[in-house]
């Protein structure tokens, strides 16, 4: 069972996420969404090749590359879902960092085999400050539009959950043995499961109630 | 598994799962409470735009209102000035007719032909200003071309029309605020300012729409209108304000004294949404 939380959950949860975004597809999705689509359906045998190799060094390579396409696709979305132009530079200023950090770490430095905790947790905190600034948009900028139908607010609702427990197992990692260091990544896989069913639920929740207005 | 071991494996895999549900299940909980607060500013914010929905609907029914009672105050000096005068010169013309002297008999029947082309042409033009929707189905510029038209048949004014860019529409209702400042102006003009000559131009830009009108009349101190003085000319000018900006445009005056006024209102071209 844990063996599927660890490999398997984690694929299959980028799957759900294409899936939510293919319901979408039909509903004139922006071009950022689009590329979303693109991203996850790339994922699903990126991560398949992470979990399920033995080597560690192509895992960590292939979590290090993840992390840092996923950075930037994400930035570019919210770019698009924020239009406060001082909360679109403060996402350039972390995007900038990311890459930053990347370019130094990954690059440099040659840390793109191994595991760099604080250039996760960095990604990480980056998107729980994306969702955040989201969220204060989004409550600043109330419109009609009921919030129910709105698929970002699913995606960034699962987006925070996600990252947020993201962050606060990278903050553990160090600090935990090996052997128990599954279970923290199981946990992670579990969380990512819950945040694309919750997205999922978004978009059939959207597309069920778009064909009745 | 003995007492220690138990303590390291809460410790290690326990308390951070323990930590990890509590922070989520309080992020969750955040998020639902967003999602109430949403929906609580979304129906302050659906019923503030509900009562700027009212208000708009009142003031382009004012608008409508106001239009009419000065087209008949148009009408009304248009008949007495102009059609009854041309009338009563053909009635002049039969009276002294003598049918036993053919040269001038045909001489005034031929002139009062002319006058009734006249009267004709005039009734026709005033019967279009009576139907109430004429700005909506001439449009602006026709519309005020018609307005101008009519002060220039008073003899006392030089009037210059000019249109710039690609003329378009705007949407109605706003058109019919934009004709009601134009009446608004030119009464003013008319009543107060004294002036010999009124330019006006239309500018037609793509995003944006521009009105000037300017007259060389006795121009007034306008710091005495900013400073919320509301009564006589200065609550016409402060109407003219709030149209514009019911319209999204933006109003603004300029007076010297002895040198005329001149009035600049822009607006977007975009159709407002409620």
């Amino acid at each position: 069972m844990r063996q599927v939380f660890k490999d398997i959950l984690e694929p299959f949860s980028y799957l759900i996420y294409a899936v939510s975004f293919f319901i979408m597809l039909n509903k004139g999705l922006p071009r950022i969404k689009k590329i979303l689509f693109i991203y996850y359906l790339i994922s699903i045998p990126l991560i398949s090749v992470g979990v399920l190799t033995k080597n560690m060094i192509v895992n960590h390579v292939v979590y290090n590359v993840f992390f840092f396409i996923t950075i930037c696709i994400l930035s570019f979305y919210f770019k698009s879902v924020i239009f406060d132009k001082t909360r679109r530079s403060i996402i350039n200023v972390v995007l900038f960092i990311n890459v930053f950090l990347f370019a130094i770490y990954d690059l440099l430095k040659g840390g793109l085999s191994d595991i760099n905790t604080f250039s996760y947790a960095v990604t990480y905190l980056s998107i729980l400050i994306y969702a955040l600034l989201y969220f204060e948009h989004l409550i600043r900028n109330v419109n009609e539009l009921n919030l129910l139908l709105q698929f970002d607010f699913y995606l960034v609702s699962g987006y925070l959950l996600y990252f947020f427990s993201c962050f606060f197992i990278i903050l553990f990692y160090d600090n935990v043995e090996i052997e128990e260091r599954a279970v923290l990544w199981s946990l992670q896989n579990v969380i990512l499961f819950l945040s694309s069913i919750l997205t999922i639920s978004g978009s059939l929740w959207i597309h069920h109630r778009k064909k009745f207005i | 598994m003995d007492t220690s071991s138990e303590e390291i494996y809460l410790i290690t895999e326990i308390a951070p799962i323990f930590i990890i549900t509590i922070f989520l299940l309080i992020v969750a909980t955040g998020i639902i409470m967003l999602a109430l607060v949403y929906q609580k500013k979304q129906v302050q914010y659906l019923r503030e735009k509900e009562q700027l929905k009212v208000v708009y609907e009142k003031e382009i029914l004012a608008t409508q209102l106001e239009i009419q009672e000065q087209t008949f105050k148009n009408i009304s000096q248009e008949v007495h000035d102009n059609i009854g005068q041309v009338l009563s010169l053909v009635k002049l013309n039969i009276n002294t007719m003598n049918t036993n002297d053919p040269v001038p008999l045909q001489a005034k029947i031929n002139a009062s032909k002319e006058l009734i082309t006249k009267a004709i042409k005039d009734l026709r033009d005033l019967s279009k200003s009576l139907n109430t929707d004429y700005v909506k189905d001439l449009g602006l510029v026709r519309s005020i071309e018609y307005e101008l038209e009519m002060i220039k048949n008073n003899g006392s004014y030089e009037i210059q029309f000019d249109v710039t860019g690609n003329k378009y529409r705007l949407e109605s209702q706003r058109e019919l605020v934009l004709f009601r400042i134009v009446q608004e102006v030119l009464h003013n003009i008319i009543k107060h300012a004294k002036a010999t000559s009124i330019v006006m131009t239309l500018s037609y830009e793509p995003a944006m729409f521009s009105l000037t009108i300017a007259d060389n009349g006795v121009g007034f101190d306008a710091s005495k209108i900013n400073s919320k003085n509301l009564n006589g000319s200065g609550l016409g000018i402060r109407n003219m304000h709030n149209r514009a900006k019911i319209i999204n445009g933006n109003f603004n005056l300029t007076s010297t004294l002895g040198a005329g006024t001149t009035i600049i209102l822009t607006a977007p071209n975009k159709t407002l949404n409620f």
